[in-house]
């Protein structure tokens, strides 16, 4: 199996020569790692039809952050569905994630976070890509609500919209290794439950209960009693 | 004057000190090799492939009185292993046996083939958790656990690649990224490290560490030269007294102590695995971050053995 990959260098380089306006740029060519067959090549037009569908969507959403939110909610558990089925261990490579972030994901990262973001939605901040990294956070997003529903077809998780939510209370914290603790959160968050003011105190609450806490053996039922409980000291704390 | 202090995190709970002893003894069987709990290094290909397998060391009576102790049940304690990917949010219950029930291997083997594939195929590695856990509400009593999930005792074992990048390796300083950075033509080196590195599993996601391109790539034809070790050894101390300043000054601006850092974030555990191995309290090390810029890198140098490579490097030319 070989697939193709962007180095760190490389994908800075062609984003620092962007910005700068440098005519001269071209986008950094994939490097195939391994040998054998390409699963991505199956794939192509998919990612492609990605695209195309926010090519589509964004003339109509304009410059609505609510609405570039929903779009990527609603284009994630899509792109989770496409990468699904290629080999784990591509998907675990930071230079695979460069790649297509590169190839597919570069004006749409743009788009989304903003002309002047930071390298890490590109993925390219640090070898290893983070939650930052635009294709890489919505595959996660997908990959949580597969594990949550364990049906393919069933991905509506993925699509309930909230940016720093999902950044900093799902994607980038242990507790999202939980199914049953990030769904309880992602209802209690559809349901109102839990507003801004409330979410970042809940959320510490809840890293303390890891302390002596397995949140990955819980079902949902014992979830929801430990979140509920913290939501219910916050509010107290916070006198409402 | 480094006035010694020592901090520990308490579990609010009686009774489980023979669980942390059993938890200690844990094993893990990496093609039949026997490792500790904490972080493991293997080739990259051992991650892919490496036969593994749990060693107990303990048995089912053992568990049980444990759970006595613990005021526990045993019908309401299950001996857990389970496991997560380093990079993709998946974890993974690989066996969970209730320990009022018999057939308890002091062996567990783990089958990669039918395990998940997002934990286990993940070329950056995993980390497997072996615990005892309460699985069902007990009634409330002080000192005593009662929550479902919560563990008596437990052991982890992070499995990482050695060609992995926890290893700081360095990125080329050229034109472009001096640019990007800020930088000073004739910069030789210079470390990025990310202002939510107390947010991080693993440190090294949020540092970067760069060194001059021609350095690097005269570095890279033979890093057993001697004049490579002895850089190689500056950037390392470099590098880790650097982020030993960020760490305490970030922990100071966000007004927080090192325990307040979970056990899971890589800030926490990197202070206090550089304080134990140069024998100061993790918090005597932060403040020096603060406070003794200079006093740091000589500690740093120290837990090195600086002086002892620069030796070499001088008699060797």
């Amino acid at each position: 199996m070989q697939y193709p990959t962007v180095s760190l260098h490389s994908y800075q380089r062609f984003i620092n020569e962007y910005r700068q306006n440098s005519p001269l740029r071209d986008k950094p060519e994939g490097v195939l790692r391994g040998q054998g067959e390409e699963p991505l090549n199956r794939i192509r037009p998919e990612l492609l039809r990605i695209t195309d569908e926010w090519q589509k969507a964004k003339k109509k959403i304009g410059d609505s952050p609510t609405k570039k939110e929903e779009l990527e909610a609603a284009l994630s558990s899509q792109l989770f569905r496409i990468l699904k089925t290629i080999p784990v261990s591509m998907l675990t490579d930071s230079d695979f994630w460069r790649y297509l972030s590169s190839e597919y994901f570069f004006e749409f990262t743009l788009w989304r976070d903003g002309e002047s973001c930071a390298l890490a939605s590109f993925g390219a901040s640090s070898a290893a890509v983070n939650f930052d990294c635009v294709p890489f956070r919505m595959f996660n997003r997908g990959l949580i609500a597969y594990t949550i529903s364990d049906d393919i077809d069933e991905l509506s998780y993925a699509h309930i919209p909230g940016t720093d939510l999902w950044r900093s209370h799902i994607l980038r914290v242990l507790t999202s290794y939980s199914a049953s603790m990030s769904q309880a959160i992602l209802d209690e968050y559809q349901a109102g439950n839990l507003p801004t003011a409330v979410v970042r105190d809940v959320a510490k609450s809840l890293r303390k209960n890891r302390a002596n806490i397995v949140f990955e053996v819980l079902d949902l039922e014992q979830s929801n009693e430990i979140l509920h409980r913290e939501i219910a000291k916050t509010l107290a704390a916070l006198n409402r | 004057m480094i006035i010694r202090s020592e901090s520990r995190t308490i579990r609010p709970f009686e009774g489980l000190s023979l669980a942390e002893k059993i938890f200690a003894r844990t094993t893990l069987l990496i093609d039949s090799k026997e490792h500790e709990a904490g972080s493991l290094l293997l080739p990259g290909s051992q991650v892919r492939t490496a036969n593994l397998a749990i060693k107990t060391n303990t048995s089912l009576k053992e568990l049980q009185q444990a759970c006595t102790d613990a005021g526990v049940p045993h019908d309401s304690a299950r001996y857990v292993v389970f496991a997560r990917s380093r990079m993709l949010r998946k974890s993974t219950i690989i066996l969970d046996h209730p320990i009022h029930r018999k057939n308890f291997d002091e062996t567990l083997e783990i089958d990669r083939m039918i395990e998940d594939k997002l934990v286990f195929g993940d070329q950056s590695g995993f980390e497997i958790s072996v615990a005892l856990i309460v699985w069902e509400t007990l009634d409330k009593k002080p000192l005593k656990v009662s929550e479902p999930g919560t563990w008596l005792g437990r052991s982890r074992f992070r499995v990482r690649p050695e060609s992995d990048f926890s290893s700081f390796s360095p990125l080329h300083l050229d034109k472009v990224t001096r640019d990007r950075l800020g930088l000073r033509e004739g910069t030789y080196s210079h470390i990025e490290i990310q202002d939510d590195i107390l947010a991080l599993e693993d440190l090294s996601d949020g540092v970067q560490v760069y060194l001059d391109e021609d350095v690097l790539n005269l570095l890279l034809q033979d890093e057993s030269d001697g004049i490579a070790k002895a850089i190689q050894t500056q950037l390392a101390v470099t590098t880790i007294s650097s982020i030993t300043q960020f760490i305490a000054h970030e922990l100071k601006t966000e007004g927080k102590l090192l325990d307040d850092l979970g056990e899971d974030i890589g800030a926490n555990r990197f202070i206090r695995k550089l304080a134990a191995d140069s024998k100061i309290a993790p918090e005597d090390l932060l403040d020096l971050g603060l406070t003794a810029s200079n006093h740091l890198v000589s500690l740093v140098e120290s837990r090195f053995n600086l002086s002892n490579a620069i030796e070499r490097l001088l008699k060797e030319n």
